[in-house]
């Protein structure tokens, strides 16, 4: 089955090639299923409401191709994306974003009013969801005068009148007592199931996520892991195998990773030891694995005897353990694709970039940066001159230059002489 | 957006912000009341001027007097010749002199003017009170206010009353003035108001055909068709004729309103152009307010013409609130005025007059024109919330 959304190395970057450039999201690949319920999960900041908007259309990758319901967002016209907007998507906010001057009905009928649909057909269409929703009394009310689980309501009926495929929901639940956020749960959870609508859910309550067929974790920009709820039947059709990590990570999902790596591990061996020496050993090789102690440390703590805190393995055994503890380590690390350590070159080029670029007031792409950033290499290193560095900032950017105006060229060149001249 | 979805959002919009909108829409409405009150009063004034004189033949009627040369007399030979000028519908002579005017026991010298029956239309003037001329009347006599006010009468009471005429005339040869009392009684059937005039009557010259008269002092000439006034009023003059017309004077009091009209405008437009800034204000603090609910729309499906149009529709319509309350304001103001004014000239024992006058067309004018000054208040903040990023307008706090 062909999925429904597809995101392929998307990254978001605020402040591109500044000295405070952020990375929203960095090279985010995922598939999402037709009827799938997922959550992006994490802490405030990881880039998974970054991610939700990206899915909506309102966010723009800077670079990176978003695939939603066969439409890939990028080529569309302004014209498309605002019709993708209406027929596709239906959001649900934190904060309900009801308009105050609106009545209940009205707000449910916006989508509509903006589509320029008959009104007998929305009147139809709005009657049925207030109903739905238990709201009908409240039709003529401001939104001022309801209260919060009400007006989550309003806002999940504002989003179903254009029946979009759809519904993306930046914590629903954030604003709510809990029993209103279990209201609202059990209609997401609903429209998945009854609506067969895809919902994809965005939370930091680690409470919300059984309810998900999968969640994305993310940290940093990047989805760092990808659970599967064992409870939930996956939709029809969709299949993907799962790794060992992710099985463990779903029978223990409060972990954190270094945990679950260390529980990996040891489930590798196949300990014949007890239950507390069992839990010893997993704080240490934990300790390892996020860096504290280094692979001598960690096989000494093997070694040592219990009344100083050791887990008194025979020498040759702590040995050979700590050794092959190391070696998973490493291949873990490969497997996490680190990224090397940039050589003092590159390190002089984002130097300059950034200095170049923090007082410009314009905006360059992705692309642009990049090549600004290799015809700086190549000036540091003195492969070409002052002039052709000139000449290149200022080609045009179809012509495979960076495409900064004359005037701007000049500054930058100027700059980065005197720079060099520093050394 | 339908348009009917458009007015009702918008409606929903300004509902809610009452007193915002209301003082707007009262700055706007004193900018509106003020070119009204002053660009009315230009009408009234006018009006008041061109109300008194203007009969569509007095237009056509030019005013000739024999020049100071004893060149040409205007006798009846002469008024013969101008009769036969092509163009010319119909000669008018007037002669005046002294008489003396009997009314019960009291006489009283006054000017006596023979004149045909049709002379009031020609001249554009109408008797305020009673009737004009008809062509059937005989022995019926006109008079101004000042004749009337020498028989200490008012005159409303005075028509229908009958008064007897004493006629002075010179002979020209002698210098000798000789009196001729006419026989048969005048009955007064119409007033003339002409303030600060000399009392006058006004008899038919059918009914005074008798006396002695050899030349008259003014003919008027009435002329068939606008195009001919050129062409007869050169032929007159090539005569010996002193010519006038009303036509120059209403022309030239025309040139002089509609100058006058202009300046009490421009008074205006600055009026309205400071209300038309503070729109611009009051609609740039709403984008500010609104820029969290923009963004809302544009994530929920608005384009950024359903934005702008919300915006415009809302200046729009302040605008047009704007007109209404302008001519409401405008009007009362003026009546007030006027109300002040008469009291004044009552005190002053003057005459009660209308001061404004409201054309229909132009309180068209003023609703379009401040609806339109709405629009275009209403551009660039509509532009801008149009403009704005969806993404950073729903994160705007």
């Amino acid at each position: 089955m062909e999925p429904i959304v597809k995101l392929e190395n998307v990254s978001v970057v605020y402040d591109l090639g500044k000295s405070n450039e952020t990375w929203a999201l960095k090279e985010v690949s995922l598939e999402i299923y037709p009827q799938e319920y997922v959550i992006f999960f994490g802490p405030s900041g990881c880039g998974k409401s970054t991610l939700l908007y990206v899915v909506a259309g309102l966010e723009i990758p800077t670079q990176g191709r978003v695939i939603v319901d066969g439409k890939d967002l990028k080529s569309l016209s302004k014209k498309e994306l605002i019709e993708f907007h209406r027929s596709t998507i239906g959001m649900i906010f934190q904060a309900f974003y009801l308009i105050p001057t609106f009545n209940v009905k009205d707000n449910i009928l916006l989508p509509q009013i903006f589509r320029k649909t008959s009104f007998s057909e929305r009147e139809k269409k709005v009657r049925a969801l207030m109903e739905r929703f238990g709201i009908e009394n409240l039709a003529f009310r401001k939104p001022s005068h309801l209260s919060g689980g009400q007006q989550q309501r309003v806002a999940i009926a504002r989003a179903l009148i254009n029946d979009p495929p759809i519904i993306l929901a930046d914590e629903p639940t954030g604003n709510l007592d809990s029993k209103n956020a279990q209201i609202v749960l059990d209609l997401l959870e609903e429209l998945n199931e009854k609506d067969k609508k895809t919902i994809i859910h965005v939370t930091h309550n680690p409470a919300d996520l059984h309810r998900a067929h999968r969640v994305f974790h993310m940290k940093d920009g990047k989805i760092i892991r990808i659970t599967r709820n064992p409870e939930k039947k996956a939709p029809v059709g969709f299949k993907e195998k799962i790794s060992e990590l992710e099985r463990l990570a779903q029978l223990y999902p409060w972990l954190p990773e270094t945990r679950l790596q260390a529980k990996l591990i040891l489930n590798h061996f196949l300990f014949p030891y007890g239950r507390d020496v069992l839990s010893k050993l997993e704080l240490i090789i934990d300790e390892y694995l996020s860096g504290k102690i280094s692979q001598e440390e960690m096989f000494r703590k093997f070694d040592a005897p219990e009344e100083e805190g050791g887990v008194n393995l025979y020498t040759q055994k702590a040995k050979e353990l700590a050794e092959k503890v190391a070696r998973l380590a490493q291949e873990i690390k490969l497997a996490q694709k680190e990224e090397p350590a940039p050589t003092p070159l590159q390190q002089k080029v984002v130097e300059i970039r950034a200095y170049l670029l923090d007082d410009y007031q314009g905006k360059l792409s992705f692309e642009q940066v990049k090549r600004l950033e290799e015809v700086l290499a190549k000036r540091i290193s003195g492969e070409i001159g002052k002039e052709a560095f000139r000449e290149f900032l200022d080609r045009p950017f179809k012509e495979g230059g960076v495409g900064l105006n004359r005037r701007t060229a000049k500054r930058f060149a100027e700059k980065v002489e005197i720079i060099l001249m520093r050394g | 957006m339908k348009v009917i979805d458009l007015f009702h959002l918008t409606f929903e919009n300004l509902k809610s912000r009452k007193s915002r909108i209301l003082f707007t829409v009262l700055g706007f409405s004193v900018a509106i009341g003020t070119i009204l009150f002053l660009v009315s009063l230009g009408f009234g004034l006018q009006r008041n001027l061109l109300q008194r004189v203007t009969t569509e033949e007095s237009l056509l009627t030019l005013d000739i007097a024999p020049a100071e040369s004893e060149v040409i007399s205007l006798n009846e030979e002469t008024l013969k010749k101008i009769s036969k000028i092509p163009g010319v519908e119909k000669v008018s002579p007037q002669a005046f002199f002294p008489a003396q005017v009997t009314f019960k026991e009291i006489s009283s010298q006054t000017t006596l003017n023979l004149v045909t029956y049709d002379w009031f239309r020609l001249s554009g003037f109408a008797p305020t009170i009673g009737r004009d001329f008809k062509k059937s009347d005989r022995h019926k006599v006109i008079v101004n206010t000042s004749a009337v006010s020498l028989f200490n009468i008012s005159p409303e009471e005075f028509l229908g009353k009958e008064i007897k005429l004493t006629v002075f005339l010179t002979d020209e040869e002698t210098g000798e003035v000789k009196f001729f009392g006419i026989p048969e009684k005048f009955e007064v059937i119409g007033v003339l108001e002409e303030a600060g005039a000399s009392p006058q009557i006004y008899v038919r010259l059918a009914d005074l055909k008798d006396l002695p008269i050899k030349e008259y002092q003014f003919a008027k000439v009435k002329v068939r068709r606008n195009e001919e006034m050129k062409e007869v009023r050169e032929k007159l003059i090539s005569m010996g004729f002193l010519v006038s017309a009303l036509s120059d004077t209403i022309e030239q009091a025309n040139k002089i309103f509609r100058i006058i009209q202009v300046v009490l405008g421009i008074f205006g437009v600055v009026a309205l152009v400071v209300a038309a800034i503070g729109l611009v204000n009051t609609m740039t603090i709403t984008l500010l307010e609104r820029t969290n609910e923009i963004g809302i729309m544009r994530a929920i499906g608005a384009s950024p013409s359903d934005v702008k149009w919300l915006f415009l529709g809302e200046s729009v319509i302040t605008g047009f609130l704007g007109g209404i309350g302008g001519i409401i304001l405008g009007i009362l103001g003026a009546h007030a005025f006027n109300w002040l004014i008469n009291i004044l000239a009552r005190a002053l024992g003057g005459k009660e007059i209308d001061l404004f006058y409201f054309p229909f067309w132009f309180i068209l004018f003023i609703i379009l024109l401040s609806t339109l000054v709405g629009l275009v208040a209403g551009f660039f903040p509509a532009r801008r919330a149009a403009k704005l990023n969806p993404l950073k307008a729903l994160r705007y706090k």
